[in-house]
């Protein structure tokens, strides 16, 4: 239920916001766009699905703690 | 349409903010969650006043190199400076870097909202739920852009200065106990000085992010103003703050909680009629918060248009919006290590970017554009 509502509410967001993109002509914009709301969108329909994302600052928390523990 | 819109008001009239506004962005941002998370971590206990003071005096250089670098180089952001300064390639990785720390911080303060509202005000609603109603709102403020911003903040800090001094400072006289307070250094100086570090950290030296967002200041002579009347503005209203949490609840307890300045004000009660006064913190936080997101969401999508080469940055503030509330949910899985995270892991992690960076730019400036003053 929660999925269907992500792929509803992106689909009204996506189609208000490309046709401008899409009529300025700009690859690059429609590119940079697509890509942003790509990953958006994916990592919104993995929560709604319940399936939990690794966090992307493990990484810098095992860095620093390295250093200054 | 309404993009064509904002478009045409850009190329008509470039933003420009004034002395004033940018004072109020700086203050408002400061305060952002710092009002309900408190500064120093509970490290200092009694002398958290005295580490904030201390927090104050370290914070100081760190701006007067924001500034000057905003001064030197008039009318330019921080990614501008990074690619006169360091060439295209260095810079740009530069700025990729500065675009991840804003990303990251304002990340962060959706965190602590969202904590907020699910452990003190709606614990059985969806954490996703109140933060969407906010999302418009960013999305909406960025587009925008900062004039906007600062016309807002300017009106608001009204409501803020009104709700935290006259209303629950006044109002908490009752319940002070100067007791909390005495005896002044029994911990002895370490403490503070560690404390100090975190406050530099965690409200003062974030003001990082209004370098790369105040490309439209008026004078040269603005950024000095801004930057100095903003940190004593937000270092005077935490301090009062954390005077009024340290009197009426005690160290101990701040130590222990979540939101000290929601259990203080909780504890305020004149009469049988003036109680529960914890919305006023609510309002503030919200109203702090959203000065602080959308600076970070800015920043983001500034540097995103600097570092593509792109003609304009509000196609890309909806993604970016989306992207960064996804990041504040999966960030961490509960709120015990969000909590770590503010006062252990942030400080050490933000020097880097508050202090190191921007001393390395100020150097390789200093001696690369010697002739511009």
């Amino acid at each position: 239920m929660a999925a269907f509502g992500v792929v509803l509410v992106y689909s009204i967001i996506i189609s208000f916001e490309i046709y401008p993109i899409f009529k300025s002509k700009k690859k690059k914009n429609m590119v940079l766009y697509l890509i942003a709301m790509g990953a958006s969108f994916i990592v919104s329909l993995l929560l709604s699905l319940g399936i939990t994302v690794p966090s992307p600052v493990k990484p810098i928390e095992k860095f620093i703690t390295m250093f200054f523990r | 349409m309404l993009y064509e819109g904002y478009r045409r008001v850009l190329r008509l009239n470039k933003e420009i903010i004034s002395d004033k506004q940018g004072i109020c962005l700086v203050t408002m941002f400061i305060l952002g969650s710092t009002l309900l998370l408190g500064t120093g971590g509970g490290i200092a206990k009694k002398d958290a006043w005295l580490a904030i003071i201390a927090g104050m005096v370290y914070a100081a250089p760190a701006l007067y190199i924001y500034s000057r670098l905003l001064s030197k180089f008039h009318g330019r952001d921080l990614f501008d400076i990074l690619q006169l300064v360091f060439g295209k390639y260095l810079g740009k990785i530069i700025s990729l870097l500065y675009i991840w720390f804003a990303f990251h911080l304002g990340a962060l303060v959706e965190r602590n909202f969202s904590d907020f509202t699910e452990t003190a005000v709606y614990p059985d609603t969806p954490v996703a739920f109140p933060l969407i109603f906010f999302i418009l709102l960013f999305i909406w403020g960025v587009k925008l852009g900062i004039e906007n911003l600062g016309r807002w903040s300017e009106f608001y800090i009204l409501i803020v200065l009104l709700l935290i001094v006259t209303v629950t400072i006044t109002l908490s006289l009752p319940q002070l106990n100067f007791n909390n307070i005495r005896p002044v250094f029994y911990n002895g100086i370490k403490p503070i000085l560690h404390s100090a570090f975190l406050v530099f950290s965690f409200p003062f030296a974030e003001t990082v992010v209004f370098m790369m967002v105040f490309s439209s200041l008026k004078t040269k002579k603005s950024s000095y103003k801004i930057y100095f009347t903003g940190l004593i503005f937000g270092s005077i209203i935490v301090l009062l703050v954390s005077f009024r949490n340290i009197l009426i609840v005690g160290a101990d307890s701040i130590a222990r909680d979540y939101f000290p300045s929601y259990v203080a004000v909780s504890a305020i009660k004149v009469g049988d009629f003036i109680q529960r006064l914890e919305l006023a913190v609510s309002t503030v936080l919200l109203l702090n918060v959203f000065i602080k997101v959308s600076i970070c969401l800015l920043a983001v999508c500034k540097g995103l248009e600097k570092v593509f080469e792109l003609d304009d940055y509000r196609f890309l503030v909806t993604p970016m919006a989306l992207l960064m509330a996804s990041l504040s949910i999966i960030v961490y899985p509960n709120i015990m290590e969000s909590v770590k995270w503010a006062f252990k892991i942030w400080p050490y992690y933000a020097f880097f970017f508050q202090a190191i960076l921007p001393l390395i730019i100020f150097i390789v400036a200093e001696i690369k554009f010697r002739k511009i003053i």
